[in-house]
């Protein structure tokens, strides 16, 4: 179906650029398909990373379900591994944060955005698997549907054969904001896939509110309050008082942390949606809802009459101004990149 | 009076709570017992190298306590405590639990302490009557490093708990004074070698090295690495007989071969195997530990054969108890993991001795014999415990051959409950020791600086008061539990104040402040942007 | 409360019915679309019979045994495998749990599933060939099943003997990348896993194996073959068990010579490799001479070149202490004396 060939591909826009790896938006000149293609530099991988990234790869190819981001073909060239993925038009949901939604997605987007991912996330619990970090920035969106992506934390329950009933180990730095008490604590009684749903959890408040949970904080003070019971909560008219200091003032200098706090007090967020978040947040994760009966709660009835692209149109004419959503012009591939990487001992000439 | 000389230190701490059970009568035959010997009497009642937690001593500091040295009330009121603060994990004895070596510190308070016989005796204090002072749970930070409790001590230093305060990934540190090491012959040699070898080496079985820090100025070294919740020493310590079931045996041993294994493959040779270096991560995998006389041959060695033995002296092999000038390496392995397994398995070892001469004497003077109990037991098992207890090293089984066992192939019917894991007691939780320290860092603010002080009356009624309210919360969570699988709570107070209670952490309430802190977890829920803002921290 | 549930079937009759299903599939016949259903109902009752799942409880042993019993005797195992290729997407994938599972089975010291498939090797070598480009799509299933299989030393051996075996030079070098690590995996697998069998085999096919085959693969130009074969040659050759092997191996001029290329090679995670294999040559205190002579003709371009290697590896302290070493022994070395 796709060619293993770098030449059948071209390159139309690059959406990040980093040491490990790249993404890009490619065109399959074969068949004129759409894709993005994520490519990753070996060379700056260690064995462990390279482990790592066979283990995400394979675990990926494992699912097959219209709400996960799925691995169309992966191919190797020269050093680097390229991995090709379906074009999601409207990019991650953390993009969307950064970029339009300053201060969180409406409420009934992410009502359909969260259907979609707790699918995803029954399929994935029902198979067997912890999915490990569901925050904004691994759930994309195109104008039908959200998709779960990035599996580098996955994990399985069941090894060469037995079903264990609990994980244990802590996960990578990046996603630990999200990461539920029990993960955190690394004690005896392990985990379960429940973490998943506390995740769900700080990811709500993540895209109500538009900001990353526990951003500014320590990470040893993050621990040490997940541990506690206290949680970030949806910001609006009936919460926003937590952010008051002491004396009843807002503790904000900066005019973009003023009207954010502007906008909080003023809005009215449902109170399912405040109990859906409470329930996915709670300390215990036995008391936290199964992905399965969540789609259940009442916070989703507002989905009934609505849809993804309905609310991205809305705000279709500020997307048309963001430049990483649209075509541009014809890259070509970076090879000064590979030239800067020949070894520095070209120069001797073994005498055998 | 005759002692087991087992060089794990569980005769030790018999010898010890007998000491400390009474206070001062018993005292007085502990002179007794090593009058001949001065230094001995201090030493024994220094409880120097007993594995009660040294955490014991910095927790509380007596104020009221009586003369000499630590003084047999004082240490019988922290053994009690040691329940509540949670006990050693580690086991590093001495090697030669008789003979002891005195720090620096203790030598440095034995200058200014007038040895007078006069003031040899001790008087005798009634538990009641001393008086505690809590000392503050201060932070400490070794580069990124939160340190948290001890884990235990050995004749090289102490092993703390720690925490990543990056990536909150917990891990052990064992801690390394220059001074220490100078003391241990081939000290520093030992601790480079060992690091060296810990570096070549990545295996599920084998304990990871994952950083090693220097501190030129406190002349102190620390070898970070993964964290293990306990070892098999301590568990067989808290059996009631003192041995596992053959099931819990027979999956240790399995991995203690595949860890053998590996390290054999990389020309390697521990020289030490015994329970307690077999020490086991959360999930429970077997790790083997304590390079510390372990030996890597030659990459171009002909063969495994090695001049020096300094392991514990009831593992060694006859081999080495006859002082043979070399010996065949691999094979000195299989022996100690033979006895390590005799031992997991009846609480017995294989041989036995008055004193260590005796002992390596009666290891090197026939081929043991498998008594008929055992076969009684396992016929299977006798087979192979007498083929890795070969005195003939070229007769005893070689690894491979152990893989080709029966035992060790068969999968051993469950016949009873497993012997505990660790955490033993104190927190069930098997939490990081490093959360009261963090806690007290975050929310120091929250207690008053006034002093705590308590006597042992009120340390008894703080137990009693903790088991009832565990009772109380166990009552409580199960009728959330109930709540919630109907239905969400409907306030977030609520919520809130559910979660904080069955965080079951009862260790985390202070003795005084227990009102402030229940009022703190009822308090609603509190947004991320409040944190990065209200928090000095 | 009924042990099966009133609408679940036994052990005997889920196997009987499974097996009618997979019958049914490939022949092929008109009701091709209702015997997919039917495989994939029935194998996951006997995944959930297995493994327990959230509205059940781990079954009882006796089900397990009545369960295996049924597989062994009605040749399932070999029929799904035959036509896994046949099963849909989910049902791949339940077919191996089902497979790993039943695998470990033990009674006393005997493996039963693991006798059974010594008897039926044809499952070993169709598994093996779930690698080949026909079925992409049955390929990383195959490969979990191998892996485990792997683990046990008498389905390892059978794979190591088999002529199927030397495939896997080619199977690690398709162009898939996610099939062809898995593939290596494997390989490596069955190469490292169990000690004495492995030693073994590497002495007694070391022409077919070395000089035939590895040398292929670290002359590939797929950059990922290329790295991975090195790293794992540097592990087979400094593994004690494998001694034999390594003198062999670094008696050879020809490989001394690779080596020293791949030491100049572009990518320097190949040229760091390629440094622990060369070092063991410069090591070896019985050089032949045709090593020593290769050594010597090129002694200051070596103590040059390993001056300046890699020298940003500041930190790495065995890296450092290691090239010191093969420095100085470079330098002092001297021709063998006329016979």
């Amino acid at each position: 179906m796709f060619s293993s060939s770098l030449s059948d591909y071209q390159f139309t826009k690059l959406f990040k650029n980093g040491k490990f790896s790249s993404v890009y938006k490619a065109n399959h000149t074969i068949n004129n398909r759409v894709i993005v293609i994520k490519k990753f530099t070996l060379e700056e991988e260690n064995d462990e990373a390279l482990k790592k990234l066979f283990a995400e790869i394979l675990c990926c190819r494992q699912f097959n379900h219209p709400n996960i981001n799925k691995i169309l073909h992966s191919f190797i060239s020269d050093m680097d591994v390229y991995v090709l993925y379906p074009y999601m038009c409207f990019g991650t949901c953390q993009i969307l944060l950064d970029s339009i939604f300053i201060n969180g997605l409406p409420e009934t987007l992410i009502a359909l955005i969260f259907k979609d991912v707790l699918s995803a996330l029954m399929y994935i619990h029902s198979n067997d698997f912890v999915h490990g970090s569901v925050r904004a920035h691994h759930i994309l969106l195109d104008s039908q549907r959200a998709v779960l992506s990035n599996f580098h934390e996955s994990r399985s329950f069941i090894k060469h054969g037995k079903k264990k009933n609990v994980l244990h180990g802590v996960s990578q730095m990046k996603n630990l904001n999200w990461a539920a008490p029990e993960v955190l604590d690394q004690n005896i009684h392990g985990f379960t896939e429940k973490c998943d749903i506390y995740s769900v959890g700080i990811t709500a408040c993540e895209l109500a509110n538009g900001i990353q949970p526990y951003i500014e904080t320590q990470p040893t003070l993050m621990y040490t309050e997940k541990i506690r019971g206290n949680v970030p909560s949806l910001l609006d008219r009936s919460t926003y008082t937590m952010l008051l200091d002491d004396q009843g003032k807002m503790p904000f200098e900066n005019s973009t942390r003023r009207r954010s706090f502007e906008v909080y007090s003023q809005r009215v967020l449902s109170e399912d949606f405040h109990q859906f978040a409470e329930i996915c947040l709670n300390r215990n994760a036995e008391n936290r809802w199964s992905a399965k009966k969540l789609m259940t709660h009442a916070f989703f009835k507002q989905c009934r009459h609505s849809s993804i692209s309905d609310h991205i149109k809305k705000c279709r004419t500020d997307l048309q101004h963001n430049s990483s959503l649209d075509d541009e012009v014809i890259i070509g591939l970076q090879d000064e990149q590979q030239t800067e990487r020949r070894g520095n001992s070209d120069h001797v000439q073994w005498n055998f | 009076m005759t002692v087991t000389v087992t060089s794990t230190t569980h005769a030790m701490e018999a010898q010890v709570k007998a000491t400390a059970g009474g206070g001062g009568g018993e005292q007085q035959h502990d002179v007794d017992l090593a009058a001949d010997d001065e230094i001995t009497v201090l030493l024994t009642n220094k409880n120097f190298h007993f594995d009660a937690p040294s955490e014991a001593d910095e927790a509380f500091v007596e104020l009221n306590g009586g003369g000499g040295g630590g003084g047999g009330g004082g240490k019988s009121a922290d053994m009690d405590l040691e329940a509540a603060i949670g006990g050693a994990h580690y086991h590093e004895p001495a090697e030669h639990p008789q003979v002891t070596w005195l720090d620096d510190d203790e030598i440095d308070t034995l200058d200014r302490v007038t040895l007078d016989i006069g003031n040899m005796f001790f008087n005798r204090v009634d538990s009641q009557d001393i008086i505690y002072q809590q000392k503050k749970k201060n932070i400490k930070m070794v580069d990124k490093y939160v340190m948290g409790d001890v884990l235990g001590e050995g004749s090289y230093g102490k092993v703390k708990e720690a925490m990543n305060s990056e990536n909150l990934c917990r891990l052990a540190v064992k801690i390394l004074t220059k001074r220490k090491l100078r003391r241990i012959p081939n000290g520093e040699q030992n601790v480079t070698r060992e690091i060296h070898l810990l570096k070549q080496l990545k295996h599920k079985n084998v304990v990871q090295l994952v950083d090693v820090l220097y501190n030129d100025e406190k002349q102190k070294m620390y070898l970070v690495m993964e964290y293990c919740i306990g070892g098999l020493q301590e568990m067989l310590d808290h059996a009631p007989d003192k041995k596992m079931p053959l099931y819990q045996a027979h999956t240790y041993f399995q991995q203690l071969v595949n860890g053998l294994e590996h390290l054999h493959s990389c020309r390697i040779i521990h020289k030490d195997i015994k329970p307690g270096n077999l020490l086991l991560t959360l999930d429970q995998t077997l790790k083997i530990s304590d390079f510390g006389v372990a030996e890597q041959l030659d990459l171009f060695a002909p063969d495994d054969t090695c001049t020096t033995g300094q392991g514990s002296p009831a593992f060694q092999p006859p081999e080495i108890a006859n002082g043979h000038e070399t010996f065949a390496g691999f094979k000195v392995d299989i022996w100690s993991s033979g006895v390590t397994l005799y031992n997991l398995a009846t609480g017995l070892y294989p041989f036995e001795g008055d004193n260590i001469y005796r002992l390596l004497e009666n290891i090197g003077r026939s081929q043991w014999v498998a008594p008929d109990w055992l076969y009684e037991l396992d016929a299977a098992f006798a087979n192979l415990i007498l083929g890795m207890l070969q005195a003939d090293p070229s007769a005893r089984l070689s690894l491979q051959q152990i893989r080709q066992d029966a035992w060790f192939l068969s999968a051993p019917a469950v016949t009873g409950p497993p012997i505990p894991i660790p955490p033993l007691k104190g927190d069930k939780y098997g939490r990081s020791s490093v959360l009261p320290y963090l806690e007290a860092y975050h929310y120091g603010n929250e207690q008053d600086q006034e002093d705590v002080y308590f006597t042992e009356h009120d340390v008894n009624q703080e137990l009693a008061r903790r088991a009832a309210s565990a009772a109380a919360e166990i009552r409580k969570s199960a009728a959330a539990n109930a709540a919630c699988h109907l239905y969400e709570p409907s306030t977030s107070a609520e919520a809130a104040a559910e979660s904080g209670l069955a965080n079951g952490s009862l260790e985390e309430t202070r003795v005084k402040k227990k009102g402030s802190a229940i009022k703190r977890r009822a308090k609603k829920i509190v947004s991320c942007i409040k944190l990065s803002h209200c928090r000095t921290s | 409360m009924p042990l099966f549930g009133k609408s679940q079937k036994t052990p005997v009759e889920l196997v009987k019915s499974l097996k009618e299903a997979i019958n049914a599939l490939e022949a092929g016949d008109r009701k091709v679309e209702k015997a997919q259903e039917d495989v994939s109902k029935n194998l996951v009752s006997i995944k959930n019979m297995l493994y327990g799942s959230s509205d059940a409880e781990p079954p009882a042993d006796y089900v397990v045994a009545q369960l295996s019993q049924e597989l062994y005797n009605s040749n399932l195992l070999l029929l799904l495998i035959q036509n896994l290729h046949r099963i849909d997407f989910e049902g791949k994938k339940h077919v191996a749990l089902i497979f790993n599972n039943v695998l470990r089975r033990q009674i006393g010291t005997r493996s039963p599933t693991v006798e059974y498939i010594c008897t039926k090797p044809e499952i070993l070598f169709t598994l093996m060939a779930g690698y080949e480009d026909a079925h992409p799509e049955i390929a990383l299933n195959s490969g979990t099943m191998l892996r485990e299989c792997a683990r046990y030393e008498a389905l390892a051996k059978i794979m190591l003997h088999s002529d199927e075996f030397f495939k896997f030079f080619r199977y690690v070098e398709v162009s898939t990348f996610d099939i062809a690590s898995d593939a290596f995996s494997t390989f490596k697998e069955l190469l490292t896993r169990h000690k004495l069998l492995c030693a073994e085999f590497l002495d007694a096919n070391y022409d077919k194996f070395f000089s035939q085959h590895y040398q292929r693969l670290l002359n590939s130009e797929n950059y990922v073959t290329r790295r991975q074969s090195l790293k794992l040659l540097g592990e087979l050759l400094l593994d004690r068990h494998n001694f034999t092997v390594m003198t062999r191996y670094i008696s050879e001029p020809e490989n001394l010579k690779l080596m020293m290329n791949m030491l100049k090679e572009r990518s320097r995670n190949i040229q760091f490799e390629a440094f622990h294999v060369f070092k063991v040559f410069v090591a070896n205190p019985n050089k032949p001479k045709p090593i020593l002579d290769i050594l010597l003709r090129n002694q200051t371009k070596l103590v040059d070149f390993l001056t300046s290697f890699h020298t940003d590896r500041s930190e790495d302290e065995q890296f450092n202490d290691e090239k010191a070493y093969l420095i100085k022994q470079i330098r002092e070395l001297k021709p063998l004396p006329e016979a």
